[in-house]
């Protein structure tokens, strides 16, 4: 991880829509080379922190700068170093996909043809027909192409696989594992599909209701959750289990499945061989470590 | 519930702006015919024609909310289902007839019982196009609504041709067109309220769509010529200029009416037509009215492909798009007047009217296309920002057109005031437009944003 100034700062920025309180003081910095997962549920404020970023939406109050220039003064210069992709995105219906690409990289000095072309012969991007004519998942797949064709430093992808189909996404999976290949480019990525997303960041970023309630370190943040399968070596478990930190815990006689917080694989061995009991121990994935804080915030 | 109210509340909900846009029109046919008695026949030809184009929008809307109510099968399943489908189309079809009645072509100097049996007789008709255009396809077997389909155009040309008003042929029309044209009413009246024709027309036109597959999309350009060199004039701009992406928004915006450039030949043709007959002010009336164009455009400054563009870039390649508009529609106008005079040449009587020769018409008009524009192009990025307003403000807006044209019309003005007026049209047209655009890229969203649901 590249420990250099934040190319992205978000300082106690807010804003509503309406009466909708969006963004609630947040506070963000994205280091470059971080791939960060951005994760909520419906309505949290993901899509609004992302687009204020980029400058689409400005804050009531607060502070954005991306590339050390405010969200609202963003010129050329920082966008062509932006990729932007959205689920709902709209591109230019009239236009053939050759045409849009063809438009597109237009405005940029450093697109990347052959990835173009290996992209459209990998997802079987048809370029003679029309984009008002495509299907979603079509669509979705252009609009990645046009965000990534030029190699930008910052990919902010929203939902950008929600439309895919299953082989689809893992190609894209695939092409992100390539891209962050690339020292110093950083992504930003938002989907609820958690079991792909925890494949390729490395920072998570959770948001509950317009605020930011987990910003960690992935590694750091598996490390801290531990799912325990504990099974009673002689005998009944005790009725009381002495370990601390314990977020639930399903029982019958002889077996326990418990979720700890801040618990060393060490400690629970140790707890476990106390109690006379065998402990498994497993790392949570993604989604359960997401469940894990938002029931607890 | 009644499925006809809800389904006319769906449909106020859903094109508010249409609605609102017929509820001026009605107000705009108040003062047409106010104008009318007093003598003003230029008064009664400008409120036709903003009136007819008025009425676009809520045609639309109710075609809409016909189309879709049939369109949903599980619709059968209610209860006075039968009863609801044929209120709902009788009910557009008595707005219909009474927008036609209205709007209606009336001689300038007809009698008060002309007026009367005109009425009737627009009222009629009205209704009965109406029904022509929605209802076909759900009472008629298939090769019967194919052959019409086929036979629209010759049949409509020969009933233009031959259609008596009750001025030429008073015997003609009460005992014979009118009892024809109830007659046509009764028929689909009866024959909407037959669930088992209905159902079977339903069947036919998913079965039409199933076939016909995905929608193709916009046609494909057959000019790519004009394509390339809208791209160069772009690629000749250096790379993160400000310069390349205003002439790519450009290319952009005029770009997607390539596609449509046969419609639009064929409607300057049947506008040249027309208003030759219908004479220089309702030729203003149409060049001002396509400005209008400009309020349905979503210029750059609101594109939500992100592009290397920030929001100064995006408020120079707005200004350039609407110029570029504005000089569209100059040139369009322009060719309907060379193509007018023309015409001159070849048109005589109008098989309509019978009544004004075809004149060409005169050059100053053309310059009412670009002198709306910017006014349109305001109120359209205000109504993006703040739908409610903007189309409130839109209204007002147009409402105050009808007295403005009727004003400009009467030949009392001497030249210098005419130009007075004009000019501050056009500067207050730019003011407000550079004024709306400075608030929108400095300080508004650039995407719409979705209701957010917190539950």
């Amino acid at each position: 991880m590249n420990d250099a100034s934040p190319i992205v700062e978000v300082s106690r920025i807010s804003k509503s829509f309406g009466g909708t309180k969006a963004l609630d003081e947040v506070d963000l910095a994205v280091c470059p080379g971080r791939i960060i997962g951005l994760l909520g549920a419906n309505g949290a404020g993901k899509s609004t922190l992302l687009r204020t970023i980029i400058g689409l939406y400005l804050p009531d109050s607060g502070r954005v700068a991306t590339f050390g220039t405010i969200a609202r003064d963003l010129g050329p210069r920082e966008l062509a170093r932006i990729g932007y992709v959205h689920q709902e995105g709209e591109l230019l219906n009239w236009m053939t996909v050759g045409q849009l690409i063809r438009y597109v990289s237009a405005y940029y000095p450093n697109w990347n043809s052959d990835l173009e072309r290996k992209y459209i012969a990998d997802f079987d991007i048809n370029t003679s027909a029309r984009v008002g004519s495509l299907s979603p998942g079509e669509r979705q797949k252009v609009a990645i192409l046009i965000a990534i064709g030029f190699e930008p430093e910052l990919l902010i992808l929203d939902e950008p696989a929600s439309a895919l189909d299953p082989i689809a996404r893992a190609r894209f999976l695939d092409l992100l594992l390539e891209l962050i290949q690339t020292q110093n480019r950083t992504i930003l990525i938002s989907s609820h599909i958690l079991s792909d997303v925890e494949k390729v960041i490395d920072h998570v970023v959770i948001m509950d209701h317009g605020r930011i309630i987990c910003d960690r370190n992935f590694d750091e943040l598996r490390e801290q959750y531990h799912r325990i399968r504990l099974t009673a070596l002689h005998g009944p478990l005790p009725a009381n289990l002495p370990f601390a930190g314990v977020l639930q815990c399903q029982r019958n006689e002889t077996e326990a499945i418990l979720m700890v917080h801040n618990q060393t694989p060490q400690c629970i061995e140790d707890q476990a061989r106390a109690i006379d009991c065998k402990a498994e121990i497993q790392s949570l994935p993604l989604e359960d470590i997401y469940r894990l804080i938002v029931k607890g915030k | 519930m009644n499925i006809v109210l809800t389904n006319w509340k769906a449909a106020f909900l859903r094109e508010k702006g249409s609605w609102f846009l017929a509820a001026e029109a009605v107000f705009v046919s108040v003062y047409g015919f106010a104008a009318w008695i007093r003598g003003s026949s230029e008064s009664r030809v400008i409120q036709d024609v903003l009136g007819g184009l008025l009425l676009i929008g809520p045609v639309y809307a109710v075609l809409r909310m016909q189309r879709g109510m049939v369109a949903k099968p599980m619709l059968f399943c209610l209860p006075r289902y039968r009863e609801s489908l044929r209120a709902l189309t009788f009910s557009a079809a008595l707005l219909a007839g009474l927008g036609w009645a209205t709007f209606g072509p009336f001689p300038p100097d007809t009698t008060s019982a002309e007026v009367y049996m005109n009425l009737a007789e627009g009222f009629l008709t009205g209704m009965v196009l109406y029904l022509a255009l929605t209802t076909p396809r759900l009472i008629l077997s298939r090769q019967t609504f194919t052959w019409l389909r086929r036979a629209a155009i010759p049949l409509s040309i020969i009933a233009l041709s031959v259609f008596p008003t009750p001025r030429d042929a008073p015997f003609v029309v009460w005992p014979v067109l009118m009892p024809v044209l109830v007659a046509l009413c009764a028929f689909v009246w009866i024959r909407l309220g037959d669930m088992e024709c209905v159902k079977r027309g339903q069947r036919i036109t998913l079965e039409d769509t199933i076939e016909r597959g995905p929608a193709p999309g916009p046609p494909r350009t057959t000019l790519p010529w004009l394509e390339k060199w809208l791209q160069s004039l772009m690629e000749r701009q250096s790379y993160l200029h400000g310069g390349r992406y205003v002439w790519g928004q450009l290319y952009a915006t005029i770009g997607r009416l390539l596609p449509y450039w046969k419609w639009v030949l064929g409607l300057l043709l049947g506008c040249t037509w027309l208003l030759g007959y219908m004479g220089q002010s309702a030729a203003n009336v149409v060049f001002a009215a396509s400005g209008c164009l400009a309020w349905i455009q979503r210029w750059p400054v609101m594109s939500p492909l992100l592009l290397p563009g920030g929001r100064k870039e995006r408020c120079r390649a707005t200004i350039s798009a609407v110029v570029a508009m504005s000089l569209l529609l100059l040139a369009a106008a322009s060719g309907v007047v060379v193509l007018s005079w023309l015409l001159t040449l070849f048109l005589g009587r109008t098989p309509v009217e019978g009544q004004e020769p075809y004149v060409g018409l005169r050059v100053y008009g053309v310059f009412w296309t670009c002198l709306l524009v910017p006014w349109f192009s305001a109120l359209g990025l205000l109504g993006i920002r703040m739908r409610f307003l903007g189309e409130l403000c839109t209204i007002i807006f147009v409402v105050m057109l009808v007295p403005f044209f009727c004003v400009l019309a009467i030949p009392i003005w001497p030249a210098w005031a005419l130009r007075v007026v004009v000019a501050g049209v056009f500067v207050g047209g730019w003011l407000s437009f550079l004024v709306v655009l400075r608030a929108a890229s400095i300080k508004w969203d650039l995407v719409s944003q979705r209701v957010i649901s917190e539950n």
